[in-house]
């Protein structure tokens, strides 16, 4: 029975449904073989529709749009390029600098892919970087959208597996930075032939700096909320959202008060094109773990003679193909629920699993056919995608050195975490 | 009046399919913006004054989540810009295409309304049983689930109306009037 479902939900998937569709129907016919009336599958809904930890959903969603079409990646653009500016291959450091800061604000990585491709695609042309290269490195710094705190992706996992969101946020953070180190070595290896954007200048950064500062506060505002103790993970998404609002509508004026409710508006298709399939596959997970799958696969493997280490590579095969074919909440929707009683039988940490995910989650972005960097960089630029791709390839190895790097050694994702709130 | 010429600007379709646009915007903002100003009287009152802050604010900012959530379903119908795993769709014939897209919306026609009234029988369930919500709100839970039914119900008329915009293209009203 469990064969026939799941066959017929990859069926439904791959025929190009849409994959609430996929889910729900498979989910609703799951649930009516086994005889549980229709009245349930509703209520089913409405209960976990009301969680309040979703509300944060929302909230980073509209600081996310408001980032991008306010335009405030070209103040970050222009306060990284103050301070980088004098080296050699200058825009490329910049546009890995410049989308740490925002995804440092943004828990989205297509959002964090638009604002920046946008704002740094035309500048790195005129300036003569290849276009490979120029797309490539926006494209696999924009991955940073959702390692770096807050992230979208990780408030899911965290809802899925009853994990605490600050503590994934602050795990995310050591991966995050070697992420950015590891594209800064490759560019200063790659960029020595490109140009430099003039000599240091203190006044420059001064400038630069003070015309960030509202877009610097925000991130400020959100973890030193969330870590001080007075704001919740919701009242900091809260935050974010209003802030993101105030500074493109007031400070930098790149929003007028009548986008305004469309751009809100707009947010909350976004987050229902999510929430709908998180509503769908949390039903279909519910009728799986009902059949006991997951505790057979839990049981399985516990007796399979397989060390944690192992399983942690086997599960990353998995989410790199499945990744290769579904969109990030999709992929952790149908494979993490699945996992859970293993994560626990087997003593793997659920926060390090979650960073494990993540970052395999940021190599789907960029991996064909549906790596959605891929897209956004492509039809912004109008590069093949081809080219698009060839030019995230180097990134594409980092990240699967850095993948390795944070599966086998745990502490690297664990350490701010365990320092912060104890083991 | 056939239907293309009351699908052209200013025409009755046109006006109607607008104006629901725009209420649809302007619902969804003023239940975002409530959010925010539960969240940051949440934040005040607990820091200047603990004792007034209220047990009802993440009930009712997960209400108006939930609402504004289902209300955005029939929009994304319309437009259809739910998410697929579509890469295979380039690689089959045309003519299957089409059957599939066929399927996809009287599929989702038939499965928005299935839980339509699954959501409409558990309203009904909430409202005979008198439930509440535990908060001082005592708020009735069926005005909360009546989310569920008005969304996948407006959703599954979404897409009866995709359906028929098959055999009439005229009706295809909502192309003119999205902004």
């Amino acid at each position: 029975m469990i064969a026939v479902f799941f066959g017929l939900f990859l069926v439904l998937l791959f025929s190009g449904l849409a994959i609430y569709l996929a889910l729900g129907l498979s989910a609703i016919l799951a649930w009516y073989v086994e005889g549980i009336p229709l009245v349930a599958f509703s209520q089913f809904f409405a209960d976990h529709l009301n969680t309040p930890k979703f509300v944060a959903v929302p909230m980073f969603v509209i600081a996310a749009t408001f980032m991008e079409r306010g335009r405030i990646s070209n103040v970050l653009v222009d306060f990284a390029l103050s301070i980088f500016g004098s080296l050699r291959g200058a825009l490329a450091y910049v546009s890995i600098a410049a989308t740490a800061i925002f995804a440092a604000i943004s828990g989205s990585s297509v959002a964090t892919a638009l604002a920046m491709g946008k704002s740094l695609i035309p500048q790195m042309r005129a300036r003569g970087y290849p276009d490979t290269f120029t797309t490539g490195t926006i494209g696999a710094a924009a991955t940073l959208g959702i390692l770096i705190p807050p992230s979208l992706p990780m408030i899911i996992y965290a809802l899925v597996v009853e994990e605490s969101v600050p503590r994934l946020f602050l795990a995310g953070v050591v991966p995050g930075l070697i992420q950015v180190a590891l594209f800064m070595l490759y560019v200063r290896w790659r960029g020595r032939n490109m140009p430099a954007e003039g000599a240091f200048d203190l006044a420059k950064v001064r400038r630069a700096s003070a015309r960030a500062i509202p877009g610097l506060t925000m991130p400020m505002v959100v973890f030193g909320g969330i870590y001080s103790g007075l704001l919740t993970v919701n009242e900091a998404a809260s935050a974010a959202a209003a802030m993101a609002i105030i500074i493109s509508w007031l400070f930098y004026r790149t929003v007028t008060a009548g986008d305004i409710p469309f751009l809100l508006s707009d947010s909350f298709r976004e987050t229902a094109k999510i929430m709908i399939i998180i509503l769908a596959a949390l039903a279909l997970a519910h009728w799986l773990i009902g059949q006991g799958v997951a505790r057979s696969l839990a049981d399985y493997l516990n007796n399979s003679g397989l060390t944690a280490i192992q399983v942690l590579l086997i599960a990353n095969v998995i989410m790199f193909f499945l990744g290769m074919f579904l969109e990030v909440i999709s992929v952790i929707l149908i494979f993490v629920p699945l996992l859970v009683l293993t994560l626990d039988t087997m003593g793997i940490d659920k926060v390090h699993f979650g960073i494990v995910v993540i970052i395999n989650m940021e190599l789907a972005l960029l991996t064909p056919p549906i790596g959605l960097n891929l897209f956004v960089l492509s039809g912004i630029s109008g590069v093949p995608i081809k080219q698009v791709m060839r030019g995230m390839i180097p990134y594409a190895l980092l990240m699967f050195c850095l993948l390795m790097l944070v599966t086998l050694v745990p502490e690297i994702s664990l350490f701010l975490p365990n320092l912060v709130y104890g083991s | 009046m056939s239907d293309t010429n009351a699908n052209t600007p200013g025409g009755p379709i046109y006006r109607a399919a607008k104006a629901l646009g725009l209420l649809n915007v302007a619902i969804l903002s003023i239940f975002a913006l409530g959010i925010i100003a539960i969240k940051f009287n949440e934040t005040l009152l607990r820091v200047f004054y603990p004792r007034g802050l209220p047990d009802w604010g993440a009930e009712v900012s997960t209400y108006l989540m939930a609402w504004g959530l289902m209300l955005s379903l029939p929009v994304l119908v319309l437009r259809g810009e739910n998410i697929a795993a579509d890469f295979l769709i380039n690689l089959i014939p045309e003519k299957v295409r089409k059957a599939i897209s066929l399927g996809e919306e009287i599929a989702g026609a038939i499965f928005c309304a299935f839980v339509a009234w699954g959501g409409y029988l558990a309203v009904e369930l909430a409202h005979r049983l008198g439930q509440i919500s535990d908060t001082s709100l005592q708020f009735p839970m069926w005005m909360y689930i009546l989310a569920v039914p008005v969304g996948f119900g407006l959703a599954s008329i979404a897409y009866l109306l995709r359906l028929a915009a098959r055999v009439r293209p005229g009706i295809k009203f909502w192309k003119g009037a999205e902004q």
